[in-house]
């Protein structure tokens, strides 16, 4: 079953498609999009249905599995469970509806660079739908930044005043990833793995050294939150809505 | 103290790098100043990854093949290599269920099992410093490049737009530019 795939391939090929194909059909990227997401939504509500019905569904990617019994697994594993599986139906939803009430509005205001705009977009979907089908912390990071750098630019396509709040955003937002990505360094430094479920099953050994977990939870947890300009991380964040437009995800 | 400094320098080399990039984030109000920390607080934690996948004796890891032959010919391994199915003789059947790739990988010395610590010995006994790091590294760097391009784009617009790299957040009201455009 290669269902988690094929939940990240579809939004990131409609963006390749689209962002190729806008310059030469005009009316390309909308109808594109909005196919796309439709057959995700349809996708998604399969493969939850999937996952409830025969359990979860996990991915090797390129067949790289544990090598040396007992060791680490080497490659990239994706896991659709059930709760992986209703994160990206709520993705697929609501990134829909947002495509279909934003259609006027992007016409509207974007009218010459509608193609970026969508094409932005759906690498922000493409990223989200990543981050709930990876079981691997680094395939986690690549794609919390994927989704992010679109995100930016997104932000930075508004009007006056956007760029600034967009450079902003851009810098704690990085921030916030190279964060993450030291906790992840910490982790990985404790359990030599990158295994989600590995790394747990890993710091659950009375042998795994208690420091270092603790240092990468406070790296991770401290990350995110000013990513997600959570309460203590919050001075200095952005705003990052100078502008009329609507339908602005994240 | 100074076994500390001298066993873990590099270490204290990488929270430097990464306070100066902080430094240069929060202290200055031009945002190339900003830019240009953010890549050097990348770059420290790619020196961080770099650092942890150092042992002093340890090697590069590049799979020779005198070191897979004395590998196979290590009685001890025997029962791995029949795990992995990586024997020569094997049957097509083995390699329809691993990929060739990485039946050839699970011939590597495993380091902790035979690699001798001595650096005066040959490299080929010596066992391999960990690749793994440096390959995120590589998708890192990667993902630092586009961050920076796309810092730099956003900041030419703002050169465009307003005429300045300022950033004016907490300044008084009297003392922003107006936006003219």
């Amino acid at each position: 079953m290669q269902l988690p795939l094929m939940m990240f391939v579809l939004p990131f090929a409609g963006a390749l498609i689209v962002a190729i194909g806008g310059y030469f059909v005009k009316s390309l990227p909308r109808v594109t999009t909005i196919g796309v997401m439709l057959a995700l939504a349809v996708l998604s509500v399969f493969s939850l249905v999937q996952v409830m019905q025969h359990g979860t569904i996990r991915v090797v990617v390129g067949g790289w599995d544990a090598i040396v019994p007992g060791g680490p697994p080497l490659g990239i594993e994706w896991v659709l469970d059930p709760f992986s599986a209703c994160i990206a139906v709520v993705v697929a939803v609501v990134g829909l509806a947002c495509f279909v009430g934003s259609a006027d509005s992007v016409e509207r205001e974007l009218k010459r660079r509608d193609t970026f705009y969508y094409s932005a977009s759906l690498l922000v979907v493409a990223g989200l739908m990543g981050m709930s089908v990876t079981a691997d912390l680094f395939n986690l990071f690549v794609f919390i930044e994927v989704s992010s750098l679109s995100a930016y630019a997104l932000v930075a396509a508004g009007g006056r005043g956007a760029p600034r709040a967009a450079i902003r955003y851009l810098l704690l937002g990085s921030l916030g990833a190279s964060l993450y990505l030291l906790g992840v360094g910490f982790l990985y430094a404790a359990t030599g793995s990158l295994n989600m479920a590995d790394v747990a099953a890993r710091l659950m050994l009375p042998a795994t050294d208690t420091r270092l977990p603790v240092v990468a939870g406070i790296f991770i947890v401290i990350g995110l939150g000013v990513k997600m300009g959570l309460f203590p991380c919050t001075p200095g964040c952005p705003t990052p809505t100078p502008s009329r437009r609507s339908a602005r995800r994240r | 103290m100074n076994n500390v400094l001298i066993s873990k320098g590099p270490y204290f080399a990488f929270a430097v790098v990464v306070l100066v990039g902080l430094y240069l984030m929060i202290a200055h109000r031009n945002l190339v100043t900003a830019v240009v920390g953010l890549a050097i607080f990348q770059n420290g934690i790619i020196l961080f990854f770099i650092l942890i996948a150092y042992q002093f004796p340890a090697t590069v890891p590049i799979l020779t093949e005198e070191a897979t032959k004395a590998y196979k010919h290590d009685p001890a391994h025997e029962q791995v290599d029949h795990d992995a199915g990586s024997a020569d003789d094997d049957g097509d059947a083995d390699h329809a269920n691993h990929p060739s790739d990485a039946s050839e990988y699970a011939a590597m010395p495993h380091p902790s099992a035979n690699g001798s610590l001595d650096p005066a010995d040959a490299p080929t006994k010596r066992p391999y410093a960990n690749p793994i790091p440096h390959a995120l590294m590589l998708t890192a760097i990667v993902v630092g490049v586009a961050t920076l391009g796309l810092a730099i784009a956003i900041l030419l617009r703002l050169q465009a737009e307003t005429g300045s790299v300022e950033d004016e957040l907490g300044m008084p009201d009297d003392q922003r530019r107006e936006v003219t455009a």
